[in-house]
């Protein structure tokens, strides 16, 4: 028989790679957090960058009821945030080689700006070199097509802030914006988004991401679903269902 | 200051056309966050930026500016070109940085 069951997934979270992510925010502690919290599916989502994906994925192996899932929060040349999202390290990787070349090559001394590469043993592997605070040279409809042409999902970020969303850089969403959903950041309520948002409510989706820097701010808030599973695929049919 | 003089005054590129060259202008505003754009830009305001985003058109015709100036030779888009003059936003290039822009217009009195 097939049942559906709500699936709680998260599709925004830091590691401590990112330069503004707290140094505890480690692959192995965000899947002990992530399990506590009882999400279903979670999105690794660094800056521009994967590095600390793969520990993720290791990590989460201890955990059968966990889905990791590769992603990154891109910074576009508008320097909007973009969730994208994908199933598969080789999908993520494709994306990701486009994504590493239009980066700058802007380089920080290597410690002080605490870009922590890690591995699922909470051991420092090394750290990474170019700044993950710069903006690829790369517009935001450029993007999208690379995510997409790389079967992943483009999701607007923190579309509520007031600083790198797609609203405070552009005004407003373009209308043949071709992203595939809205997210909204733990400061807002999921049932103001019709209201507030009722613009965009006919033509996107919204999901809720914890956007979490700290493992503290883990399982506040998460995206509820209905689906077969927690599979990236069940993600995806519920975006676009 | 009219928008032709302006153009003449600081050899600016015209990216566009200028649609109406004796439009006034009202003053200026400098900003690459639209959403602050849309706040803040006056009527008849030249909005220096650096975006070339598509939505730059319809943020200008929104607020009724006089002009855009795009620094730094930086190039729009074909898109946000073809919508421009389709709309009659005219769109003006500077080799400058915005600091720079802005302070050149300053000086001439535009305040």
């Amino acid at each position: 028989m097939n049942t559906k069951r709500l699936i709680k997934a998260d599709v925004h979270l830091h590691t401590c790679l990112s330069p503004c992510a707290d140094i505890t925010q480690s692959p192995k502690r965000i899947l002990e957090k992530v399990n506590e919290k009882a999400i279903d599916l979670i999105f690794i989502t660094d800056h521009n960058s994967m590095a600390n994906v793969r520990a993720c994925l290791n990590a989460g192996k201890k955990y059968s009821n966990i889905e990791v899932c590769p992603g990154m929060e891109v910074t576009t040349r508008e320097e909007i945030h973009l969730l994208s999202l994908f199933e598969n390290m080789s999908d993520a990787e494709n994306t990701l080689t486009y994504i590493n070349y239009y980066l700058p090559e802007a380089r920080f001394d290597k410690e002080k700006q605490e870009q922590i590469i890690a591995n699922e043993f909470d051991e420092v592997e090394g750290f990474y070199g170019k700044s993950l605070y710069s903006a690829v040279d790369l517009d935001l409809d450029e993007i999208i097509e690379l995510i997409h042409g790389n079967n992943g999902l483009a999701v607007a970020a923190h579309i509520d802030r007031q600083s790198f969303s797609v609203i405070s850089q552009l005004g407003f969403i373009p209308e043949k914006c071709k992203l595939d959903a809205l997210e909204i950041s733990p400061n807002m309520q999921m049932e103001d988004v019709k209201e507030i948002y009722k613009n965009y409510s006919a033509r996107y989706k919204f999901v809720q991401g914890s956007d979490s820097h700290s493992l503290n701010t883990i399982g506040s808030v998460y995206t509820g679903f209905w689906g077969m599973d927690n599979s990236y695929k069940s993600f995806y049919s519920f975006l676009n269902e | 200051m009219k928008i032709k003089e302006l153009v003449e005054k600081f050899e600016l590129n015209i990216l566009t056309d200028i649609y109406e060259p004796d439009r006034g202008i009202s003053g200026c505003y400098s900003g690459d966050l639209l959403s602050d754009v849309i706040a803040n830009a006056q009527k008849d305001n030249i909005w220096i930026t650096m975006q070339t985003h598509l939505n730059i058109v319809a943020v200008s015709g929104l607020k009724e500016l006089t002009a855009i100036i795009i620094v730094m030779n930086r190039l729009p888009d074909k898109d946000t070109i073809d919508k421009a003059k389709e709309e009659r936003i005219t769109i003006l290039g500077s080799s400058l940085t915005s600091y720079q822009t802005g302070g050149k217009i300053y000086e001439s009195g535009i305040i």
